[in-house]
């Protein structure tokens, strides 16, 4: 009886779960708050210049109802249905390739209304389920190329394959070292994954060189290096503004930046937006969170009761944390620009419900690692509560395999 | 926790999600490391490197050139040019008044295709890539829009131009001397800010109509016009402006020349501080300009000089000189009572800012050029000698007799007109006798009498009227200064020639200051060009500075008389030419020979007459000299050339003043003429 009432009374501000909602809630409440300080510029119209401020509540908003219900939603449904989020995403994918509406110049978004949904975005949760699943299935043969590595790497590659038709050369990229890095964490052989990425690495080239991508890419790369052109212009308008800042920023709502300096400021380089305004401190503030969340992530992962809740956790703190370190690589010109946002924090509605749902995820998990072991049924018919054994946790992997 | 099993997470190894979360640690603190660079070490020294920017509106593509360089929001301290004061004549019209116009400048270098082709060859091809061939063939097509639609909108806002200078100006993007790009060339000059609004406009439809047509490149900034009405009446009194050439001045229109050089600091006021905020893409916040230190407006002036009498001045010396093959001729008009200088000229003037200005004849010869002043100088001559009681009035002086010619120290000195009876020394006055005012000068006041009279009556120095580069009156010195190569007067015998006005240099603004002693009974009155100066809260008004009782009062009048009798007796040198109808004058005519390096002696004269008016209770002192008059038959002394352009001068200067004709019976018959 005193250990199943340890285990219900484990709780604490510094829990990882508590960490995760608290850094999330924050970040995207930073993100509220700068996007509406930025909201004088000219991509926001006089008659309505809170409308991505509004925007980016609502989508706050149904972020966090998403995170509460995934959360809430046992993990073993939601790798039961991995197969159909798969399927899903994959026809997403194909079809924002048919239907999909021209943003900025790239055909990536599938318009419902008057929302746009990014496929790709929803890509990055499915990576995470698939190699879930995959370290889960296929826990007795990862070492094994053809019946374990292949399985996985092949469902990853898939995925990027669809996304690479969309042009989208970094999101591929991105999806890719995700789906690498979650593999690898989820037992994958070093040597396989190499080499096979390898392989697989050369294969999009030659995609990509057939679609005439690489022009656009190699374009960038050149401009990057001569620092010429007009995104980095952009980049240099927003090093600008992290100088301006200085340490303690001109204050909220003040600088120069988002007066169509730095275009869609509000959007990819919000961090420019938060270093003039909020300074050094604000920005090294900001990084300090994604190390606090990725390592409340960590931990989480770590406390995993198997190898499925293990890869969803670290594949989700994982790609925060890739998301956000490239964003700010980009502000702070360390690579070259390229169209990724930063979590919580950027405008974006998909990114917000996608992000809902990936610290939903992280909860589940958390969630289920809180969850009171399994107690012996010996132990529980001599409390009398044998009944509750139904309620005790399930296992995943198990199950499936 | 976990139980082994092949789906336990203990059993994952641990290499590779180790390796992953110290390499995301490691990439954060890059970022962290990063971040700090930019906005503390590097942020500083860019922030001064961008407060030191010269603020300027760029256009947009010259500001995406100069990304790394921008100034960001900053509070930028402007300085707050004030207006530039007016310069008003002694009835208030405006002599010179300030406006705010436009000018339009490009910027070719935006239009340069050459360092593009130079990256292309340096790189060892000779095709470009699809983005270089873009941005060619971008720029020449918005040049060639421009060059098509330029002028006619410029046309259409009546604004001058010359087209082909024009396309050449927007074609030329590199200096053909240097290679070096030229980021900026006027284009037009005097566009009023409505017409700036209009073609702004323009530019902007053409963008709106085709986006590729952005017409990069345009500026227009703010330049002072100084404009002057009166034109080549009043130019060499006021000067003009023009752009200084000063480093420390930062290019400031500032006065050149003139009372505009003279009075600039007055005329400038003081420039204020700006605290002007601007945004990223440069362009300033209107509504949020703040004076750190508000400028003082520039001084308004009034000058002595009345407009009118300006202009008859040159048109008179033109109407004479004209006649006269001359060199360069100058009048002064003087307010006998307070010195103040109603009207100086010199001919030729110019028109500034005029198509046919010539900078040299700004130069106001009345005051800055000095000629001997020839029989001019004999009131003082004779005046003094009275005064020392060195002669008395009725004494007669033999002149040459029926000859003409007499020698002093070995010299000879010659009659213009023989005088065979001896003659008091009010007839060697109107009969301009040079033998009889060297017997008094060299004889009676002798060299030391001489240079009492020079000064008394001030000869040496400045007249200090307040114009600017005023020339001194100089005269031979009693001892040479060591070294300066010059005589003394006694080795010289300047005793011969001072009474004669040889060996003295003085302006016509400093002769016409010397006569209003004749003018006063005696009192020498400073010149004055300065009526009054408001500046700031603070009105100046210059008193007169009288020297009082040089000679006494009925040397004076004697004097005044035979000056009378040269224009009133019919023998008088000036009465043919110097005789008013309307006016009663006294005066004294001059003719100095003229020699230079070109010039010989006896074929060029300075022609003099330095009149007083009306003649009984004088108002005006009216100098008038003819500069290099070449001898011809019509005449050469300056009773034929000078006194009737100071007659028609003191005329219509009385008239101006509303003195009233004292002349009852306007006719020659009138005067008693004295044998």
């Amino acid at each position: 009886m005193d250990r199943l009432r340890g285990y219900l009374d484990r709780e604490g501000p510094l829990r990882p779960s508590t960490s995760v909602i608290l850094i999330s809630a924050a970040l995207t409440l930073l993100g509220v708050v700068m996007i509406g300080s930025v909201s004088t510029g000219p991509e926001t119209t006089a008659a309505d210049p809170y409308a991505f401020t509004v925007k980016q509540m609502m989508f706050a908003g149904l972020g966090i109802l998403i995170a509460f219900i995934v959360s809430r939603v046992p993990l073993s449904f939601v790798m039961s249905q991995e197969r159909t989020v798969t399927r899903l995403t994959w026809g997403l994918l194909v079809a924002v390739l048919a239907i999909g509406s021209v943003q900025l110049g790239a055909k990536r978004w599938i318009a419902v209304g008057p929302f746009h949904i990014q496929p790709s975005e929803i890509a990055k949760i499915t990576i995470i389920l698939i190699t879930a699943k995959w370290a889960a299935t296929r826990a007795d043969n990862l070492s094994d190329y053809r019946r374990g590595f292949l399985f996985g790497f092949l469902a990853v590659g898939f995925t990027c394959l669809l996304v690479i038709l969309e042009k989208d050369m970094g999101t591929t990229l991105f999806l890719f070292a995700l789906g690498a890095g979650c593999m690898w964490a989820g037992g994958a052989r070093f040597l396989h994954l190499a080499g096979t990425s390898a392989a697989f690495l050369g294969a999009l080239g030659v995609v990509a060189w057939a679609m005439g991508n690489f022009d656009y890419v190699v374009r960038r790369l050149d401009g990057y290096a001569s620092g010429s052109g007009t995104a980095n212009d952009q980049v240099a308008a927003g090093l600008d503004a992290l100088r301006t800042g200085g340490v303690f920023g001109t204050g909220l709502g003040e600088g120069s930046a988002h007066l169509g300096f730095v275009p869609k400021i509000h959007n990819d380089f919000i961090v420019a937006a938060v270093g003039e305004q909020l300074g050094l401190v604000g920005v090294l503030l900001l990084v300090a969170g994604y190390v606090f969340l990725f390592h409340a992530g960590w931990r989480i992962a770590e406390s995993a009761k198997n190898r499925a809740s293990y890869v969803i956790a670290f594949g989700v703190s994982l790609c925060i944390a890739m998301q956000a370190i490239f964003n700010l690589c980009v502000a702070t010109g360390l690579v070259p620009p390229k169209g990724i946002n930063l979590p919580f924090v950027s405008y974006g509605g998909s990114s917000l419900l996608v992000l809902g749902a990936a610290v939903g995820l992280l909860l589940a998990v958390a969630r289920e690692n809180d969850a009171p072991a399994a107690v012996p049924a010996a132990e529980l018919d001599e409390l009398g509560m044998a009944d509750d054994r139904a309620t005790g946790p399930t296992s995943l992997g198990g199950a499936a395999s | 926790m976990n139980d082994g099993t092949a789906d336990s997470v203990s059993t994952l190894p641990r290499t590779g999600r180790t390796f992953i979360a110290v390499s995301v640690l490691f990439l954060f603190g890059v970022v962290a490391v990063r971040a700090t660079w930019l906005s503390v070490a590097f942020g500083e020294a860019k922030a001064a490197a961008v407060a030191r920017q010269e603020p300027r509106a760029n256009p947009p593509t010259a500001r995406l050139a100069a990304a790394e360089t921008r100034p960001l929001r900053v509070a930028v301290p402007m300085e707050a040019r004030p207006r530039r004061g007016t310069i008003f004549d002694r009835t208030g019209r405006p002599l010179a008044i300030s406006a705010w116009k436009h000018r339009l400048l490009f910027n070719p270098s935006l239009f340069d295709t050459g360092p593009i082709e130079a990256a292309i060859a340096a790189r060892g091809d000779t095709t470009p890539t699809a983005s270089e061939k873009r941005r060619m063939e971008r720029m020449r097509k918005i040049l060639r829009d421009i060059e098509y639609a330029l002028p006619r909108f410029l046309t259409a806002e009546k604004i001058r131009f010359d087209e082909k200078d024009l396309l050449a100006r927007i074609r030329g993007s590199r200096d053909p001397k240097t290679g070096r790009p030229i980021k900026e060339v006027v284009l037009a000059r005097d566009v009023s800010p409505t017409s700036r609004r209009r073609l702004l406009e323009a530019f902007r439809l053409r963008a709106q109509a085709d986006k590729d047509l952005d017409w990069d490149g345009f500026m227009f900034d703010d330049v002072v016009f100084r404009e002057y009405p009166w034109g080549a009446a009043v130019a060499q009194v006021l000067g003009m402006v023009a752009e200084s050439p000063d480093p420390r001045d930062g290019g400031r229109v500032a006065g050149r020349s003139g009372m505009e050089w003279q009075l600039d600091r007055v005329l400038e006021g003081r420039p204020g501080q700006i605290l002007e905020e601007r945004d990223g893409l440069n362009t300033p916040f209107r509504d949020e300009i703040a004076f750190a230190t508000a400028p003082i407006q520039g001084g308004d002036v009034t000058l002595t000089i009345d407009a009118e009498i300006q202009r008859t001045l040159i048109d008179e010396m033109e109407k004479q000189a004209k006649e006269f093959p001359c060199a360069k001729a100058s009048t002064v008009v003087l307010d006998a009572r307070t010195g103040d200088i109603l009207g100086i000229a010199s001919w030729p003037s110019t028109t500034p800012y005029a198509k046919d200005f010539k900078a040299e004849r700004l130069q106001l010869g009345a005051a800055s050029d000095s000629y001997e002043p020839g029989s001019t100088i004999k009131p003082i001559v004779v005046s003094t000698a009275l005064e020392r009681g060195v002669i008395r009035e009725d004494e007669r002086f033999e002149c040459g007799g029926a000859d003409g010619t007499e020698f002093f120290l070995g010299r000879k000195v010659t009659e213009y007109s023989t005088n065979p009876s001896p003659l008091t020394a009010q007839e060697i006055l109107w009969r301009s006798s040079n033998v009889g005012a060297t017997r008094i000068g060299l004889h009676r006041l002798g060299l030391p009498g001489l240079f009492d009279a020079f000064g008394r009556f001030k000869l040496r120095g400045r007249p200090g009227s307040g114009l600017p580069h005023e020339t001194a009156g100089w005269y031979t010195p009693q001892v040479a200064p060591k070294g300066s190569g010059l005589a003394s007067a006694t080795e010289s015998g300047a005793g011969v020639s001072f009474p004669r006005g040889y060996e003295i240099r003085l302006s016509p603004l400093h002769l016409a200051t010397t006569y209003t002693v004749f003018a006063t009974g005696g009192d020498r009155v400073a010149p004055n060009i300065i009526r009054e100066i408001r500046y700031g809260d603070s009105v100046i008004q210059p008193a007169p500075r009288i020297d009082r009782d040089v000679v006494g009062d009925s040397a004076v009048a004697y004097v005044a008389e035979g000056m009378r009798q040269v224009i009133e007796n019919p023998r008088g040198t000036a009465h043919r030419t110097g005789f008013s109808q309307k006016y009663t004058m006294m005066g004294k005519t001059g003719t100095a020979q003229y020699a230079d390096r070109d010039t010989a002696r006896g074929t060029a004269y300075n022609t003099w007459f330095c009149g007083v008016a009306p003649a009984h209770e004088p108002r005006i002192v009216v100098c008038t000299v003819f500069h290099k008059v070449i001898r011809t038959g019509k005449g050469y002394t300056g009773g034929v050339i000078s006194a009737p352009v100071a007659r028609t001068v003191v005329e219509r200067t009385l008239e101006i003043m509303g003195v009233p004709p004292d002349r009852e019976t306007p006719s020659v018959d009138a005067v008693r003429a004295p044998r």
